[in-house]
């Protein structure tokens, strides 16, 4: 029986290609009948796949308002210690 | 220094924005900031989990980038280069959080109110979209508890959308491990969200 090694690269190749549905058809369909022989591989996969899904459904964090204007003012000081610098070293 | 207007910056490619910065054209910050403030904001709350310390940490990765301006070289992409920064930052606030945690919920054994309160959950939930908010805010809860190897690479690739080179390159490490650390940490979440889960959502 085919035995899934963790660090095997071509399954890890297809478990991601097959999690991210970036397979071919042809390649789908092999790797799912390699999924089909081994457990081991079929969970990984169709963990993968779900999960990547379920992340697609997690909020999406914003900067709030006014950040820009916050990040503006300490650029502005962080110009400032700039020119002390270069002030300074002249 | 250059003459190119705030409209001319806006047409640039991040990379030709960075070199506008690097030669003295400081509208160009502006225009990285708009760019990334989000993406950076995305990412780093799956640090913070909340929006003060985000922030801090987004200008922190912001003013960072322009410290550093002159070590970045055109080979490597600004997101990418800039996500490396946020990383590292994230990285040592987190274990910074995760020392005070570990002191803060400390339980006192003499004391005989400090224990963990078990709450049964026996509600069966029916409804759909709650199941799947339920999934979602057990999701948020199963990525905190995964190792550090293991959320960096699965927040890069699921929720910043990244490619596999570019997760590769931002944590330094081969990209056959990246994949197979992906793989693993969905296993893993998925474990960890399986009571949550439908069994016919497979």
């Amino acid at each position: 029986m085919f035995i899934y090694q963790t660090q095997d690269e071509i399954i890890d190749d297809f478990i991601a290609g097959f999690s991210d549905c970036t397979l071919s058809l042809p390649e789908q369909k092999a790797f799912m009948e390699v999924m089909d022989c081994n457990p081991a591989i079929n969970k990984h996969a169709r963990a993968g796949k779900f999960i990547s899904r379920l992340f697609k459904q997690l909020p999406i964090y914003r900067a709030r308002d006014g950040f820009e204007e916050k990040m503006a003012a300490s650029f502005a000081l962080e110009l400032k210690k700039d020119s002390r610098v270069a002030e300074t070293t002249a | 220094m250059s003459t190119l207007t705030i409209a001319n910056l806006q047409q640039l490619s991040d990379e030709d924005v960075m070199e506008q910065l690097q030669s003295g054209v400081v509208q160009a910050f502006d225009i990285i900031v708009k760019r990334y403030k989000d993406r950076l904001h995305n990412f780093l709350f799956r640090y913070t989990h909340n929006h003060e310390d985000c922030e801090d940490l987004v200008q922190e990765t912001f003013l960072r980038v322009y410290r550093s301006r002159h070590s970045y070289e055109r080979i490597a992409k600004l997101s990418t280069w800039m996500y490396t920064i946020a990383l590292n930052l994230a990285k040592t606030m987190y274990k910074k959080k995760q020392r005070m945690t570990t002191i803060s919920m400390h339980a006192d054994e003499s004391d005989p109110d400090d224990r963990e309160i078990m709450i049964p959950d026996t509600v069966v939930l029916q409804d759909e979209k709650l199941h799947q908010k339920m999934c979602v805010g057990e999701l948020e809860k199963a990525l905190k508890e995964l190792n550090e190897e293991f959320r960096e690479v699965i927040i890069l690739r699921d929720i910043q959308q990244l490619t596999y080179e570019e997760i590769s390159e931002i944590t330094d490490t081969a990209m056959g491990t990246v994949k197979s650390r992906i793989n693993r940490a969905r296993v893993q979440l998925q474990e960890k969200i399986g009571n949550y889960v439908k069994s016919e959502t497979f």
